[in-house]
């Protein structure tokens, strides 16, 4: 079932908000990464966990590009929708120990 | 002229304890810590014991910062943590460019490389973490801690493997004497559990089974420990001007290599740098009244060092005292000489020289005078701490009991 606007902002808010040392601030649209706290090394590390999470590939590129959560959001909604409605391959934890 | 460096700062985290007292506790008691491994799934493993870290305290820091830390780098900080705050350098003021940080790791952060190349190489993923390669790199134990610490002169990681610990030290005691800094961090860490790295360990079928019994008759190998130990080294005139605690001081540094074999060491390089650090001490070899040594454990290294501690020491072998405190905290390979130098100068401190734990019975083609069963109740002068590495790479650092200016 595809996901809604208002469902994606808060798994992906919920992965921001899980990030060590993010700030209790509320997550909207408009928010920047700067608002966020977060530098570009931090940007991508988001970008690996919402990976995670959603079990998708972003699109490179434009995942180096975004600035915003509003930005991230549309490369996330592509990617997802992108995902046959069987689910995505299974992606284990990267922290899984042997 | 020179300086004379003095020792204002211990730390430790160790699977023998996590701070110096508990450490030193384990380590003068001869109470091996060697326990099944839990970081890997024993049933994967042919060797399955170790020296864990039981208790790692991360707490202070930034959590953004932990995460951005592979397991050996979050030994050295907070190993640092609790030696800078023994010498009264934590008031936050930044050290500048006249502080160091010299640190030692073998595999630095294998563990990272090792959770994260697993699913690359299993195709179950196409990218990594952007953190990979910050957190793997062998440096990063020296990065975090001058920036911790605002350290923007020499920051230097050594990567000899089981001597780097004593080749960071000694470079830093170095550079502290003959002025090119004012004050240092030195020691080393490693994180040795990753499944990976044990069974590389296990493929040179240099590790024992059971326990690490040095120098004794029916050894069968080391034990892997992990964890870090710092040093704060700074000039003494410095130290005494600023009432600081002091711990030892370090008078002597010596390094060589085999220049023979990747894994067999040889008994001449041994010697070659023990013989350096004395002279770089320009001590006799009797002065030394207590020798901490490699003692890993393996039929190789105890016969081998052992005939070079004859070698340089002559008659004076005879009475003077030998230990090898890897069968308490396990072999630290990187970190291994930082332990050992925490050991030994606890030792001139306390006038209690450590036992060798685990031996049934000393063998006899050690010709040495190995402690064992307890401690021996003495107060040398002077000590030495031998490192010797794979690859041939060989360190050794002297130590003076402080006994005033």
């Amino acid at each position: 079932m595809r996901l809604s606007d208002e469902q994606l902002l808060a798994r992906a808010g919920s992965v921001l908000h899980s990030r060590p040392g993010a700030p209790a601030v509320e997550i909207r649209p408009e928010s920047t990464f700067r608002d966020l706290g977060l530098d570009s090394l931090d940007a991508l590390g988001l970008m690996f966990d919402l990976e995670t999470e959603f079990g998708v590939t972003l699109p490179e590129n434009e995942a180096t590009q975004v600035a915003t959560v509003g930005q991230l959001l549309q490369v996330l909604r592509i990617a997802v929708d992108a995902v046959p409605s069987n689910g995505p391959p299974s992606i284990p934890s990267p922290t899984v120990q042997v | 002229m020179p300086r004379r460096v003095a020792i204002t700062g211990l730390g430790v985290v160790s699977g023998a304890g996590s701070d110096v007292p508990t450490f030193w506790a384990n380590v003068i008691a001869g109470s091996s810590q060697t326990r099944p491994i839990a970081q890997v799934d024993g049933a994967l493993l042919g060797r399955k014991m170790g020296v864990e870290v039981q208790t790692l305290d991360l707490t202070s820091l930034d959590p953004r910062v932990v995460t951005s830390m592979d397991r050996f780098a979050q030994f050295a900080v907070v190993a640092a943590a609790e030696a800078v705050a023994a010498a009264g350098l934590d008031d936050g003021a930044p050290w500048g460019e006249r502080g160091a940080v010299c640190t030692g790791t073998s595999i630095g952060g294998q563990t990272t490389q090792d959770n994260t190349f697993r699913e690359l190489y299993g195709s179950q993923r196409q990218r990594l973490h952007p953190l990979t390669l910050p957190r793997a790199m062998s440096s990063a134990g020296s990065a975090h801690l001058s920036m911790r610490y605002g350290i923007t002169g020499p920051s230097l990681t050594f990567g000899t493997a089981c001597a780097a610990a004593n080749h960071a030290i000694g470079h830093a005691f170095w550079m502290v004497r003959q002025g090119t800094v004012d004050r240092a961090i030195a020691g080393g860490s490693e994180a040795p559990f990753s499944y990976g790295n044990l069974k590389a360990w296990e493929a040179l079928h240099a590790l024992s089974p059971d326990s690490c019994r040095p120098f004794s008759s029916d050894r069968q190998g080391t034990i892997l420990g992990e964890g870090a130990a710092m040093l704060v080294l700074e000039p003494l005139d410095v130290a005494v001007g600023r009432g600081a605690h002091i711990y030892a001081e370090v008078v002597g540094f010596g390094m060589g290599s085999d220049a023979f074999h990747l894994t067999q060491p040889t008994s001449a390089g041994a010697a070659r740098a023990m013989r350096a650090a004395l002279a770089d001490a320009a001590l006799p070899p009797d002065a030394i009244g207590y020798v901490n040594a490699h003692g890993t454990g393996t039929p190789a290294n105890d016969l081998s060092e052992s005939e070079a501690i004859r070698g340089v020491f002559g008659d004076h072998a005879d009475v003077l005292p030998v230990s090898s405190t890897k069968a308490v905290h396990g072999h630290g390979q990187g970190a291994t000489g930082g332990f050992e130098a925490v050991a030994t100068v606890m030792a001139l401190q306390t006038g209690a020289l450590p036992p060798t734990a685990s031996v049934t019975h000393v063998d006899p083609k050690c010709r040495i005078l190995v402690i064992t069963g307890t401690a021996v109740c003495a107060s040398p002068e002077y000590a030495v701490s031998n490192t010797f590495a794979f690859g041939g790479m060989n360190a050794v650092l002297a130590f003076r009991r402080w006994i005033g200016a």
